[in-house]
């Protein structure tokens, strides 16, 4: 880990010496223990900021389409001669550099506008995850050192092992190195072993009954406090105004009412339909833990089930709601 | 003022007397939460809590409140009141921070001139049992920055104080003293006290973070158009997580909702940190980027609330620190901002 | 497209709790008046089965 943080460091100084990014999006240590956070740099010398670790687990993409679409923004009304160009360097890994296909493919900015410095990951840590790990206890210190995680709370020291506490989106994760990428930092990760039972969990839930699916559904949607802190991370979710903020009509109420909860998340899910990358950004960020990925890997599996696709994987697909086959799946189709 | 000492194991059975006669809110914990809610039957309060996800405000400014229902008719639009009145409450196991919080949102719904009903009812009515912060739970407590203190009995009505053996039970206001029946009639020593006194300083030293609160307001004032506020917010990704876990933030938006001839008025939380928050009919949004939400969130909390109320718009609980998606450190903000 | 977009649709509703027959999707042709008297036939006794819709009903 050191060595690849030493080398992006590095190349992430010579991208931005040599100006071929304007400005570079990545990690760098969080004021808690055992964090990271996003990072912007623009100079030089800022690179040793850098960290690449088993603590970043947001999915940078979603900076990505918004640094570069305020640019767009920006020289809307600029004349054409005039028009500046900026490159937005990232530090990706396998989702993310899905993420950005998918914006690719989505027409979002073009290729040239971003340069992507591919990182090999083996995995992130949940941090809700390491909290009932820990029992709730506040964690007060905290080292990383192979896979064991040494963790000093206000109870005492404690060891964990680091395969307890990844992500649930990491252990099956198919593409844990990048996609596409201008540079590539260190050897490719190996495979995640828990790969081949992606969709384990997703096929449990189908066994139970309708009423059984509902009452987990709407358990679930209880949680949710409406701060929208899993759409806002998302780096799909880039509408400019969110159909939650549409006033005219107004498609879901603000309110504490059940329903409304649920058609938010409802309507939120349903449009990730062949565009969620399962990077796990909307679990990590959600402060009231709902269980989002139950039904973000659901349409996961039906689009690769139904139609081959899975999200992000090829610039050379299309968005799978974007095209057809003659052959497509029609039998659910109603014929008395 | 009476003070009781009670035996630790003493303090389940009194909360279930209690919730007897009165709605008692108390942590409890959901699954992997530990979250603030009324006790429902035969339910018992989670007790080795270090602090709820939600801020006990839930409970006078829930998220979402009816403040009246109306129908339509021939006649015209006939008018109704949206809310019952409150019930007694007992709010249990506050935590000093947030006890706090309560004073400080008084200042706001309860104003000689301004008075908030629907706040103000449920105010009232509730008995507030704050459980002092022996140990402070979270590295990212900094409540004596912002004139707190983990023994502070501040918006408190009864304070608890865990003393090893025993609970101390101080009976801080007329509306606490009412509780007076349930906690037995061991009345606390002098030896109680100074042992208080001892656990109130160790606690203060168990803080170690410290922020400049109280000096920020004018580096602040003085710094509105300063280009610290153009990098800060970059990675904030607009959620509303810091303000609706906030035990102080209270910014709300009313909303009309009809079904057929039906319809209510809704009052619910509302964010700073969301574009629609500022946004005018005109479609122009005097807010309209993340910098300039960021800047109102920071200076409402550590400039404007000083200027109209003479405190600071923070109680400290870290919260927003500890739960923030990508770690956008209020502390740091506001240390940063001290060195302008 | 359309085939697409129902596909999904219909196994995710019915995944969340939905009655999968509260959720039906065919082609109709303008023409096809027969056609289209049985389908809502069909679809109403299957609804009809299942009773009032409760769930994702707001209620002031």
């Amino acid at each position: 880990m050191e060595n690849i943080e030493k080398k992006l460091r590095e190349e992430a100084k010579r991208l931005l010496e040599e100006k071929r990014v304007d400005a570079l999006v990545g990690f760098e240590a969080g004021t808690l223990p055992l964090t990271a956070t996003p990072c912007f740099i623009t100079s030089p010398e800022e690179a040793d900021r850098l960290v690449w670790n088993a603590f970043c687990s947001q999915n940078l993409a979603k900076y990505v389409h918004d640094l570069i679409s305020q640019h767009h923004n920006s020289q809307k009304r600029v004349k054409p001669e005039d028009r500046k160009k900026k490159v937005v360097g990232v530090v990706a890994r396998g989702c993310t550099t899905r993420s950005i296909v998918l914006h690719l493919q989505e027409r979002q900015y073009g290729r040239d506008e971003v340069t992507i410095i591919g990182v090999p990951c083996e995995g992130y840590v949940d941090r809700k995850a390491l909290t009932a790990a820990l029992d709730g206890a506040d964690i007060r210190e905290g080292s990383l050192t192979g896979d064991r995680l040494d963790i000093l709370t206000a109870e005492g020291k404690k060891e964990i092992p680091l395969q307890d506490v990844l992500a649930d989106n990491c252990r099956t994760c198919r593409f844990n190195n990048p996609i596409i990428h201008d540079v590539m930092i260190g050897e490719p990760a190996p495979a995640m072993p828990g790969a081949v039972q992606e969709y384990a969990e997703v096929e449990e839930f189908e066994k139970l009954s309708t009423e059984e699916r509902w009452r987990y559904f709407t358990k679930e949607m209880s949680k949710c406090i409406r701060c929208y802190a899993c759409r806002q991370a998302c780096p799909s979710c880039y509408c400019p105004t969110c159909f939650v903020e549409q006033t005219q009509p107004q498609w879901v109420g603000l309110g504490e009412d059940a329903t409304d909860t649920q058609v938010f998340q409802l309507m939120r899910l349903f449009h990730m339909v062949g565009r969620c990358v399962d990077c796990g950004s909307c679990v990590s960020v959600c402060p009231m833990g709902v269980d989002l990925r139950k039904f973000l890997k659901k349409l996961d599996k039906d689009v690769f089930d139904f139609f081959g696709n899975r999200a992000g994987v090829s610039l050379d697909d299309p968005p799978p709601l974007s095209t057809f086959k003659e052959d497509d799946k029609e039998d659910f189709i109603y014929n008395p | 003022m009476e003070k009781r000492l009670i035996k630790k194991d003493a303090l389940t059975g009194i909360i279930g007397k209690i919730a007897q006669e009165a709605v008692v809110f108390a942590p409890v914990k959901v699954e992997d939460n530990v979250l603030f809610k009324a006790l429902e039957k035969g339910e018992e309060p989670f007790l080795t809590y270090a602090n709820s996800k939600n801020a006990p405000k839930n409970h006078f400014f829930p998220r979402s409140e009816v403040m009246l229902r109306y129908t339509r008719t021939a006649k015209g639009v006939e008018f109704a009141g949206g809310q019952k009145e409150a019930e007694a409450t007992v709010l249990f196991g506050v935590r000093p921070c947030d006890a706090r919080s309560f004073v400080l949102l008084d200042l706001l719904f309860d104003q000689e001139k301004y008075k908030d009903p629907y706040y103000i009812d449920k105010r009232q009515k509730a008995t507030i049992v704050a459980l002092a912060c022996v140990h402070p739970p979270y590295a990212t407590c900094f409540c004596t920055s912002v004139d707190g203190h983990p023994l502070s009995a501040d918006g408190a009505d009864v304070l608890l104080t865990d003393l090893g053996e025993e609970f101390l039970a101080e009976f801080v206001t007329p509306k606490g003293e009412k509780l007076l029946k349930y906690f037995g009639d061991v009345k606390a020593d002098a030896a109680a006290e100074a042992k208080k006194e001892a656990v109130a300083e160790q606690a203060a030293k168990e803080i170690k973070s410290h922020i400049p609160a109280r000096e920020v307001k004018p580096i602040m004032d003085a710094n509105f158009d300063s280009p610290f506020w153009n990098t800060i917010h970059q990675k904030c990704i607009a959620c509303g997580t810091c303000t609706y876990l906030c035990p102080t933030c209270h910014c709300f938006d009313i909303t009309d909702e009809m079904k057929r001839d039906d319809g209510r008025r809704l009052r619910n939380w509302d964010s700073c940190m969301y574009p629609m928050f500022t946004k005018e009919t005109s479609g122009h949004n005097p807010r309209p980027t993340q910098r300039e939400r960021w800047r109102q969130r920071a200076m409402h909390k550590f400039s404007y609330y000083p200027e109209n109320f003479n405190a600071i718009a923070c109680v400290g609980c870290g919260r927003c620190v500890m739960y923030c998606p990508v770690n956008l450190d209020i502390r740091k903000i506001v240390t940063d901002i001290s060195k302008l | 497209m359309a085939r697409r977009k129902f596909a999904t649709l219909k196994s995710f509703l019915d995944y969340i709790g939905i009655e999968g027959d509260r959720t039906i999707f065919t082609w109709v042709s303008a023409s096809e008046g027969e056609r289209f008297a049985n389908v809502i036939k069909g679809v109403t006794a299957k609804v009809q089965a299942l009773g009032p819709a409760t769930k994702l009903v707001k209620e002031l």
